[in-house]
């Protein structure tokens, strides 16, 4: 037999481990995108790459392809998450170069909603609102999180029991958090985020009580946030049956604008607040490949911020990337609307 | 006699052939022009090469000072033998081989399109394009060499004559590491039976070729095989050198040798993905694929490899013409990419830093990437009537 013809073969070659069926080809980049998402973390470390984040980043790459198999259905659209994931360098540069704590949160809120797909159940729904209330009382940039549960809450996918114990983890945090940064002292107001601080100035008003530009920003966030949610229940409500994956896409796309929302507003930000938020954008893309420019854009701006922290200074303006995510965020307010079907009504106002 | 010249001037190719000479001879004006300036290229390398190999004939090919492939270094001997100023010789050979690109440029798009006019108007932008006359005329470097090569192996390949193509491919190699940023549409035309296994064995052998003179002169061979592994690591002091790629938004002087570790990783996961969603990709081989194919990988290594030079865009500017020829409103495309490339060129001629910052090239040779990957996805949507056939072509349904 030809030997070409036997490799090529070969590539297609229906294979199956259990279960499991998938094309020699399909395994093989499996392998091999293991491998080079092993090796691309070794020149960050003397020896190996610290075991834990790379278990993390490892096991948040499974945990996201096997989301996007659950509602796509689609191996191969799993396959390409998890090689995304492992390569992505926003995770490298949190879990392995940073040995910062994102990524597992991350891995966290992607397990989350593994559990919040429909096929799980109510006791999914709770163990969503477990594991999110713990990321929402571990951390600020996640505050997000919880505007957009508001939004679920609207469409009826989570109760006002499950609503409150999410408000009340991140209230806790929120107030215990900025209790303390607000008396800090600090002498900036973002930390290598490219948000709204980047624009209007990040160095925060010294030898006074306050800071009335933090100030403004802390309250303008829940402020703005909870506008939108009211304005997002003046919608005409999508009476049509969604597809999973259609509904999936909703949810991500959700979760991405008002994360990405808050942190854009929040004073205090760092540069790990868009860890999360990048793998999101990952999710959103392998899903929605047309809006790929949401991810990709994301990507160079969550990056600009570790990159000006290792660096200690950054190669273009900050504010040019607060710029870029300014406009995705706008990109994905609209889509977002349009999902609540705010668009329409308004539209025909106007 | 207006009568007679615009008569003259309809008949059948006059216009043509007398717009080809004309460029032809300003091409050759503008280079001769140019003949007496001296880079720093030539002041640090060449003509400490050249003094070498006057000195000690072909025996200094033992020693080892150079660190191109040794092809490069008996062309330079053999100009030693004339009795010409080294430099003009050069150039001179360098120029020569900017008409043969021109005239190869011009033989894909005819090839491509069948048209005429547009395959003479891909003559005359070549030999004009400010990285073409600057690369050869006034830096004294030799991208078209390899250039040539691989412009050669396309139409070769593009001809159905595999062999001839894959020789001239393996001759690129032996001349220039940079061949192998475009080595990824190989294994394209390879999974779509295109090319062999059997074909690839040009590259060894055209490389065995390429040294073994050096070694007969007595350089040790591991050194030899090793040429290509000192090369990469000779350009460790940036990440990016004045080349528009990802290293200029996120910063070139930084985590230098882990970037570089990482770089290289992370390009050839990103390959491995790439070639991955391409074997399954529902396309039919045409002429304008393969050409979109070797621009898009050009771009796509260059872009994420760290240590590369602005002139590595020289190859993917001379594809990027074929396809704005083949594929007129990618013309613009050209334009960016020109504007891009001369950037670089520029500081490195005149030593000012441009206007724009790099970071703003590297955004917009990241929106050439885009809309050709997007070409790329899109692909099969243009050729869907022709996918059936595609499938019944090749045996075997993929998916």
């Amino acid at each position: 037999m030809n030997i070409d013809q036997f490799l090529r073969d070969l590539l297609y070659r229906k294979c199956s481990i259990g279960p499991l069926r998938f094309d020699f080809l399909e395994g093989l980049l499996a392998v091999c995108i293991t491998g080079i998402g092993f090796f691309i973390r070794t020149p960050f470390e003397t020896g190996l790459p610290h075991w834990t984040h790379l278990l993390a980043e490892w096991y948040l790459a499974l945990a996201s392809a096997v989301f996007v198999w659950r509602l796509t259905s689609g191996r191969r659209r799993a396959l390409v998450t998890y090689g995304m994931l492992l390569i992505l360098p926003t995770l490298v540069a949190e879990g392995t170069i940073l040995q910062g704590d994102a990524c597992v949160a991350a891995l966290f809120f992607v397990s989350a909603l593994l559990f919040f797909l429909p096929e799980s159940g109510k006791m999914g729904t709770w163990l969503f609102t477990l594991v999110t209330g713990g990321l929402l009382l571990w951390s600020v940039p996640y505050a997000g999180i919880l505007f957009a549960c508001m939004v679920l809450w609207q469409r009826e996918k989570l109760t006002i029991g499950q609503l409150l114990f999410l408000a009340l983890t991140a209230g806790m945090r929120l107030v215990y958090a900025y209790a303390l940064w607000l008396r800090a002292g600090y002498t900036l107001v973002t930390f290598h985020w490219p948000n709204i601080y980047e624009i209007v100035g990040r160095a925060s008003i010294q030898g006074q009580l306050v800071d009335p530009v933090a100030l403004t920003g802390l309250f303008l966030t829940p402020g703005l946030l909870l506008l939108l949610v009211w304005l997002f229940a003046q919608g005409e409500k999508d009476t049509g049956c969604l597809s999973k994956k259609e509904e999936g896409i909703r949810v991500l796309r959700l979760f991405l604008f008002f994360g990405l929302l808050t942190c854009y507003f929040l004073p205090y930000m760092n540069q790990s607040a868009g860890c999360l938020y990048g793998v999101l954008a990952v999710l959103y893309l392998v899903l929605v490949p047309k809006e790929f420019l949401v991810a990709m854009l994301l990507q160079i701006v969550i990056f600009a911020g570790y990159q000006e922290y290792f660096r200690e200074s950054s190669m273009m303006p900050m504010a040019f990337f607060a710029g870029i995510q300014f406009l995705v965020i706008c990109w994905l307010g609209v889509k977002v609307l349009e999902d609540a079907g705010v668009m329409m009504p308004c539209r025909r106002k106007s | 006699m207006d009568a007679y010249v615009r008569d003259w001037l309809k008949k059948d190719r006059h216009t043509e052939y007398l717009l080809i000479g004309v460029l032809t001879v300003l091409a050759v004006l503008v280079r001769i022009s140019m003949r007496t300036f001296v880079s720093d290229d030539w002041v640090i390398f060449w003509d400490d090469w050249f003094f070498h190999l006057e000195s000690k004939g072909f025996a200094a090919l033992a020693d080892d000072f150079y660190d191109y492939a040794p092809p490069m270094l008996y062309l330079l001997y053999l100009i030693t033998l004339l009795p010409v100023n080294y430099m003009t010789a050069f150039k001179g050979f360098c120029c020569l081989l900017d008409f043969a690109g021109a005239a190869a440029v011009a033989g894909l798009v005819w090839n491509g399109t069948q048209n005429r006019k547009r395959a003479v108007f891909a003559y005359g932008i070549f030999l004009f394009l400010p990285t073409v006359i600057l690369n050869g005329a006034a830096w004294c470097q030799c991208d078209i060499i390899y250039t040539l090569f691989i412009l050669l192996c396309v139409s070769f390949l593009l001809r159905g004559k595999t062999w001839t193509g894959m020789w001239f491919y393996g001759a690129a190699f032996a001349i220039k590491l940079q061949s192998l940023f475009i080595f990824p549409f190989l294994v394209i035309l390879w999974v779509r039976r295109k090319v062999d296994l059997k074909h690839f064995v040009t590259l060894p052998v055209m490389y065995m070729l390429g040294i073994l003179p050096a070694w007969l002169a007595g350089r040790p061979f591991s050194e030899l095989l090793d040429i290509y592994v000192a090369q990469g690591t000779q350009d460790a002091w940036s990440l990016s050198i004045k080349f528009p790629n990802v290293y200029q938004i996120i910063g070139n002087d930084f985590f230098l040798d882990e970037y570089m570790g990482a770089g290289m990783y992370l390009i050839l996961g990103i390959l491995m993905m790439v070639l991955f969603w391409m074997a399954y990709q529902k396309v039919r081989v045409t002429k304008e694929y393969v050409i979109l194919l070797i621009l898009f990988f050009g771009i796509l290594t260059t872009y994420f490899l760290p240590h590369m030079h602005e002139r590595y865009l020289y190859l993917t500017d001379a594809f990027l013409l074929v396809y704005g020829m083949i594929r007129l409103r990618r013309f613009p495309l050209l334009v960016l990419a020109a504007f891009n490339g001369i950037a670089g060129y520029a500081q490195y001629l005149t030593k000012q830093t441009p206007l724009v910052p790099y970071g703003v090239l590297a955004f917009f040779q990241l929106g050439i990437l885009i809309v050709l990957g997007l070409d790329l996805y899109r692909f099969p949507v243009y050729e869907k009537d022709r996918q059936e056939l595609d499938l019944q072509e090749e045996g075997r349904i993929p998916g």
